[in-house]
């Protein structure tokens, strides 16, 4: 059940040029979240009124990390945040991921949107399974996981300063042959890719679930401003909401032409 | 003890001055796990149709200067849906329940106001004539005196609960609309509905919203509201209802004074979705501050 609270910052942290982590204290989101969720943080700001979301990249027993990219003025701010500040956020907010426990369970992350991917790689070997982890970027100054036991990361950059030189999905379909069926794939990151993914899914048959971003307002389905168009079971077009009916849709539901 | 009841026309008493504005509260039910909804005086509900809307395509909203613009176009699940899911929450709820209708023709406003009226739990009404969002119909409604006038004189024989109309900004002079409102015989209208506004990508030159030009809501129209209140005050008897950019305490009170009996809060539940209660905080503070005994009394008390 979501929760408003004002959390506590217990840590904010450089991790590359423009990522930086973030631990807060939120005993209650902590214990409710799941992976695919997402956060509001509320900023006080009278001229940006919005707050603004973010995936939950971990659940630290009361503390919720986050992994954030400064893409503009609210998240520069949020660099200047200090330990023992409070925060007014709101959370858990929307659904999460489904897990297979069969087959190879493969996560790709794109740019930040590797963020939720840390969160569903830590569920999955808590349960005993062993993600592949595909995490790619434009080039080596963007943040990547680091290497966990009983899971595979493949590391991907489109200059190829790190890893695999190509985007994310191209690696990932180099590697695919060799791994068990069924394969189930879970993603988030820019649109081209997820929809590159849609199309991988398609050529082999493939389940895969893709955390969506749009621009968001209230994150509870109030405003109902974050819509996206999508498809019905029967193929009607639809227009479904980010924060309440997703952030995570099959794959076959998102209208990529929209 | 500060007395913080109003009344809007004999018909309807609330707890405290502070309602929800349509649209910016779901149906009403969906912030109850998160604030208590019970501190409001009342809740007006999404505009409600009598079919199931889709709404506008995507992108619907963004942000501008303190403020937002959004172009919905009244997605809502209809009257029957409403009715099946909803129903038990409000009748449960202690606050008053009022239900914004939003019709593309006559009839379907009146249709909806018939059926509604023999619901025990709905406690008045609030018609939405100005929506900047739906081309059929909505902006006809709420921009012309005569073509709004014909449309809500009917309604005053199809229901003899709170009967409210909610205006436009979007017209030359708002105290001619309300004059006409009060000349129908509704006991009351709200103000101001969404400003015009647009935005425009500058890298893509797209427009930043479907429609091109969306509503205007938030912080950035509360002047804007406050001065069309002023207005109105001065040319109708019947209750005013403030609504535009209320964020704080002291917003709400200068929409009394300003003339309003009581207010909405709408885009304020975006970014801070439990004003309400530091809404009433306030307002028990600054009445004890200025010795003021029954907040009703201040309602148009600025010294203009």
């Amino acid at each position: 059940m979501k929760n408003i609270c004002e959390s506590i910052i217990i840590e904010n942290t450089q991790l590359t040029k423009d990522y930086w982590k973030l631990k807060l204290e939120a005993p209650t989101i902590a214990k409710n979240a799941k992976p695919g969720q997402f956060i509001e943080i509320y900023f006080n700001n009278s001229v940006k009124i919005f707050p603004r979301p973010f995936s939950i990249a971990g659940i630290d027993e009361n503390n919720l990390v986050l992994i954030y990219k400064i893409v503009g003025s609210q998240t520069k701010k949020m660099t200047s945040w200090k330990t023992g500040e409070q925060h007014r956020i709101l959370g858990p907010l929307g659904n999460f991921f489904q897990i297979n426990n069969i087959g190879t369970n493969v996560l790709v992350g794109g740019g930040v949107g590797t963020a939720p991917m840390i969160f569903l790689r830590s569920h999955l070997i808590s349960k005993g399974l062993e993600p592949k982890y595909f995490s790619g970027a434009r080039n080596d100054l963007e943040y990547f996981p680091e290497e966990v036991k009983n899971s595979q990361l493949f590391i991907s950059t489109d200059d190829g300063s790190k890893g695999f030189k190509g985007n994310v999905v191209q690696h990932l379909e180099k590697e695919i042959q060799n791994f068990k069926q069924p394969i189930n794939i879970y993603s988030c990151g820019p649109k081209k890719m997820m929809e590159a993914l849609k199309k991988l899914g398609q050529k082999y048959k493939i389940k895969v679930q893709l955390s969506m971003e749009t621009l968001m307002a209230c994150g509870m389905g109030l405003c109902q401003g974050c819509a996206i168009k999508t498809y019905s079971k029967n193929g009607e077009d639809k227009i479904s909401l980010v924060c309440k009916d997703g952030p995570i849709f099959k794959a076959e539901e998102i209208n990529f032409h929209g | 003890m500060v007395d913080l009841t109003i009344k809007i026309s004999d018909k309807i008493e609330l707890q405290n001055p502070i309602m929800t504005a349509s649209g910016t509260f779901g149906y009403g039910d969906e912030l109850s796990t998160v604030i208590n909804t019970n501190l409001y005086g009342g809740i007006v509900s999404k505009s409600l149709s009598l079919e199931p809307r889709i709404g506008n395509p995507p992108p619907r909203i963004v942000e501008t200067p303190s403020g937002m613009i959004n172009s919905i176009g009244l997605a809502n699940i209809g009257l029957s849906r409403f009715l099946d899911e909803k129903a038990k929450y409000f009748q449960n709820y202690n606050g008053k329940i009022i239900i914004n209708i939003a019709g593309k023709q006559d009839d379907e406003f009146y249709t909806i106001l018939k059926k509604l009226d023999k619901i025990e739990w709905v406690h008045g009404f609030e018609i939405n004539v100005s929506c900047p969002n739906v081309k059929e119909g909505g902006i006809q409604f709420g921009t012309d005196p005569e073509f709004m006038f014909k449309l809500i004189q009917p309604m005053r024989d199809l229901t003899d609960k709170f009967l409210m109309v909610k205006l436009s900004p979007n017209v030359t002079d708002i105290a001619q609309m309300a004059e006409k409102v009060q000349l129908a015989g509704c006991d009351a209208v709200s103000m101001i509905n969404t400003l015009y506004g647009a935005a425009i990508d500058i890298y893509s030159g797209k427009p930043k919203i479907n429609t091109v030009v969306g509503g205007l809501s938030g912080p950035a129209i509360k002047p804007v509201a406050i001065a069309n209140v002023i207005k109105t005050y001065k040319a109708v008897d019947i209750p005013i209802v403030g609504i535009g950019g209320i964020t704080t305490g002291e917003d709400v009170i200068e929409f009394l004074l300003a003339g309003a009996s009581a207010v909405e809060l709408g885009t304020v539940h975006f970014f801070n979705p439990n004003a309400v209660d530091e809404i009433l905080q306030f307002l028990v503070s600054y009445c004890k501050k200025m010795n003021i005994k029954r907040l009703r009394d201040i309602t148009g008390k600025a010294k203009i």
